[in-house]
């Protein structure tokens, strides 16, 4: 399993600007450290709005772990993922044993740093999820100071 | 009328560094009384031995007045005219080493008549006076030809164009004014013409009685005052020329006068053109300015920007500030899992259960192999990767920092406003140079500043040829009215005088106003009165003659400045412009700008040529150190240039100059074209000042070299 994004979602930053692709971004205010960052706002948005719809078939996928600057908040990004998805599967307030169940489903074995099945598909999905509202709300930007600001307004009070 | 000047010696006693001290060039040795001869003499005369001052003492000469000199005598000690400027150097207990008086002669051939001039110093009283020797005798006073008067005295200006200390020339450009050029050119051209036909208007000889003779004089010229009896003695097809030719100087006159006004006009359009462009250029300065500062700010706010952004980018990447309020939930979520022992002992309790009830969860029976199976994996529950990084979540909760959304949003208001204020910066930037019609406008300003010069300089070329050529015009004129329909050109008195003529329209103008002067003043029987109006008259004309040289005389002066060495490709650049404010250099646009060393010294050589060329002058030409700001691959052109420019010529030079000399011409051309003379320092005097000593001997001219004096044991 791996965090998945659209091509769509990947055409969208790339008129911006991420380092490592292979297109020119227009930003004049930099680019974005990696694509994981890219998919890590959108997820934001999608658990936010609690938007898991299925992936897009048209993806590439991107990487199996946690990376850029988001690696800086990787507990916190996890912690939030974990307790929205057992409150997705309305298991938050069971007991420990269904807790351990969904935690063995959601996290690796392996390796600290990557994600059971369960985990990678939550996050795929509030990232698709998170993309159709950006793309919605945040149209003709192509610079990354200008989409910031706007992206900072969805999550208003 | 011209002027024939020559040198022949030049003689000093007890002045500076000289004893007795004879600058003749004898032909033959011990012959101290002989002329300096025709052609180029160099007198090599190392530093300090005196070459400005026998320099400063023929111009003083020439000028009928002391050139200022530093005084040696206090308590002058400064510039003066007092004759012990000049006084031989004082001895060391500081009196007097030489007598109380000092002598300077210099001998003159002038238009073929002998002249001894002295300027004798009284270093007792401090003063001096002249002595003239001629035909006509001995006077205690400065006392030349009047054409010679009337030309170099007081004139120091003028002088500084032939007699030449070429370190200090270019005092000529910086103290020019328009006397100088105004003086020479009346000397020079105007009266030159105008005396041809009035004669000399000395009060010697203007006596009265005389101005029945001038007015028959200018009635001979013109015409105009002929009796009929006298028109009856000149020819009938003359007096029909004039007739006709008069008639075409008037067309004439009438089409400068308008090509004069046109010239003006374009003079002026291209002035405010000018003007104009002088305007953009500024405006474009500030511009440039504005956009620097503009383009400072811009890239200053954009670095500051990006920084901004990075930080904001960081803070909405993090999940506690996106999910502030819920975060508290989240909080208590992993804690409360963490209090139950998720994922702890969570697992093992788990399948310590299955163990113990032998019954699974599916709520089947244990069997011995999987309670074996069971235990093995036991460790794994309590101690795997899941549980690792759930307890690292469960531990960064704890530590979960306070929200920063806040910031964000601050960060957020300074990110706005650096992109707006960018976006105003660029937008005044694009104000300021998006459209450059400014640049577009002076490009076609140019163009017509181009155009417009372009034509006024061939109406000022038309004029001027008209202005001063037009007795060629005149004759051929003549020629087509029948002149020389016999194929000679006739030989009457009045045709000879026209062709001598060189500004007709002028004369006439003379003729009219002196008519009307003495209309005027008829019936005063006073010879004086009618002198006086003739002088008036006479001046008045020779303005118009002046304004009209002047012009012949710059073109000269410039013809000769771009075909002169050392200017070569400069002269495309640099125009040299005698004009209202006296010698200027002007670039190609018009514009004021500065010569050269050398440029200053060809313009200077150059004016006097013209000066020369128009007057019809023979004037020696004599230079203190006159390589001074010549390039050294100019030397050789310039001094054959200077060669055959000016009949006799004295260069004064010192050992490097010398040296410079015989590389550029070579010793052979020196030993056919020149004469060699030596002014050395033989023995240092009593007084530990030196004592300068003359030669021909060219042995010791060879030797002369360094700064010091004559080398080598002599």
């Amino acid at each position: 399993m791996v965090f998945w994004l659209s091509t769509d979602t990947r055409k969208y930053f790339d008129k911006i600007g991420v380092k490592g692709s292979q297109k020119e971004g227009k930003s004049e205010t930099g680019n974005f450290e990696s694509y994981f960052d890219v998919f890590w706002l959108c997820a934001q948005v999608g658990i936010h709005r609690e938007e898991y719809p299925p992936l897009s078939p048209d993806k590439s996928q991107i990487t199996k772990r946690v990376s850029g600057n988001s690696k800086e908040v990787r507990l916190q990004l996890l912690g939030l993922a974990f307790y929205k998805y057992c409150k997705y599967e309305g298991v938050k307030d069971s007991k420990k044993e269904i807790i351990l169940g969904k935690m063995e489903s959601f996290f690796d074995k392996e390796s600290e740093y990557e994600l059971g099945k369960e985990g990678y598909d939550f996050l795929n999905r509030a990232a698709e999820g998170g993309f159709l509202h950006i793309s919605k709300n945040i149209i003709d930007i192509n610079d990354k100071s200008q989409f910031l600001t706007k992206y900072k307004d969805i999550f208003k009070r | 009328m011209g002027l024939n000047i020559k040198l022949l010696s030049v003689s000093l006693r007890n002045i500076r560094s000289f004893g007795e001290m004879d600058f003749s060039f004898p032909p033959m040795k011990g012959d101290l009384h002989s002329d300096l001869p025709n052609g180029m003499t160099i007198a090599a005369m190392p530093n300090g031995s005196g070459k400005t001052t026998v320099l400063n003492l023929i111009k003083s000469a020439f000028i009928g007045k002391m050139v200022k000199e530093k005084c040696v005598d206090p308590p002058c000690n400064t510039k003066c005219y007092c004759a012990n400027s000049l006084r031989r150097r004082m001895n060391k207990n500081g009196k007097s080493f030489s007598d109380d008086t000092s002598e300077f002669t210099m001998r003159l051939k002038i238009n073929n008549e002998h002249y001894n001039v002295s300027m004798i110093l009284n270093h007792r009283d401090k003063e001096y006076f002249w002595k003239t020797q001629s035909k006509k005798g001995n006077e205690k006073r400065w006392n030349l030809p009047f054409e010679f008067r009337r030309i170099f005295y007081n004139n120091e200006k003028l002088i500084d164009l032939f007699i030449v200390d070429a370190e200090t020339r270019t005092k000529i450009f910086t103290d020019s004014d328009n006397d100088l050029i105004e003086k020479s050119i009346r000397q020079f051209g105007g009266l030159e013409t105008v005396y041809n036909l009035l004669g000399e208007p000395s009060m010697g000889q203007w006596k009265g009685g005389q101005l029945e003779e001038i007015k028959s004089k200018i009635s001979q010229t013109t015409g105009s005052y002929l009796s009929d009896n006298e028109k009856g003695r000149i020819h009938k097809r003359d007096t029909n020329c004039i007739k006709e030719v008069r008639i075409r100087i008037s067309e004439n006159e009438i089409k400068l006068r308008e090509w004069e006004k046109e010239s003006k006009q374009m003079g002026t359009k291209i002035s405010q053109i000018q003007s104009r462009i002088e305007k953009i250029d500024d405006e474009q300065t500030a511009k440039n300015k504005k956009s620097k500062n503009l383009r400072d700010d811009i890239e200053e706010n954009k670095d500051l920007l990006e920084q901004q952004t990075k930080k904001l980018e960081l803070l909405l990447i993090n999940p506690i500030n996106i999910f502030e309020e819920e975060w508290r939930e989240i909080q208590d979520f992993h804690l409360k899992q963490k209090e139950d022992g998720v994922p702890g002992d969570a697992g093992r309790e788990f399948v310590r259960k299955i163990i113990k009830d032998k019954i699974c969860i599916c709520d089947t029976k244990v069997t011995e192999e999987m309670e074996k199976n069971l235990k093995r994996k036991l460790p794994e529950y309590i101690d795997n990767t899941t549980s690792r990084v759930v307890k690292s979540i469960q531990d960064s909760m704890i530590e979960s920092e306070i929200s920063q959304l806040d910031s964000a949003k601050v960060l957020s208001g300074e990110i706005k406003d650096l992109r707006s204020k960018i976006r105003q910066d660029k937008f005044d930037y694009d104000e300021t140079f998006g459209e450059n019609d400014a640049g577009q406008e002076r490009g076609l300003l140019y163009e017509e500043k181009m155009r417009l010069t372009g034509i006024k300089e061939g109406i000022d070329y038309d004029i001027t040829w008209f202005s001063t050529q037009s007795f060629r015009w005149l004759i051929d004129e003549g020629k087509d009215e029948g002149l020389d329909s016999m194929g000679t050109v006739p030989k009457t008195p009045m045709w000879k005088e026209i062709q001598k003529c060189e500004n007709i329209p002028l004369l006439r103008s003379i003729e009219e106003r002196l008519e009307e002067r003495l209309q005027k003043a008829s019936g005063e029987s006073t010879t004086y009165n009618g002198l006086k109006i003739m002088r008036k008259v006479v001046g008045e004309a020779l303005l118009t003659v002046s304004e009209k040289l002047r012009n012949q005389i710059s073109i000269d002066t410039n013809n000769i400045w771009k075909n002169s060495p050392a200017i070569a490709k400069e002269s495309e650049l640099l125009v040299l412009k005698i004009g209202e404010r006296g010698i200027t250099f002007e670039d190609r646009y018009g514009r004021p700008t500065a010569g050269s060393g050398a440029q200053t010294m060809i313009a200077c050589y150059s004016l006097g040529a013209a000066l020369v060329k128009r007057g019809n002058l023979k004037v020696p030409l004599v230079g203190d150190t006159p390589l001074t700001g010549l390039d050294t691959d100019v030397v050789e052109k310039w001094s054959k240039e200077s060669y055959e420019r000016y009949e006799q010529s004295l260069l004064l030079l010192n050992a490097s100059e010398k040296s410079i000399f015989i590389d550029a011409l070579g010793e052979q051309w020196l030993a056919r074209n020149t004469n060699r003379i030596v002014i050395w320092p033989e023995k240092m005097a009593s007084d530990g000042g030196k004592e300068m000593v003359y030669s021909d001997d060219i042995d010791l001219w060879n030797k002369l070299q360094g700064n010091s004096g004559v080398g080598g044991g002599v």
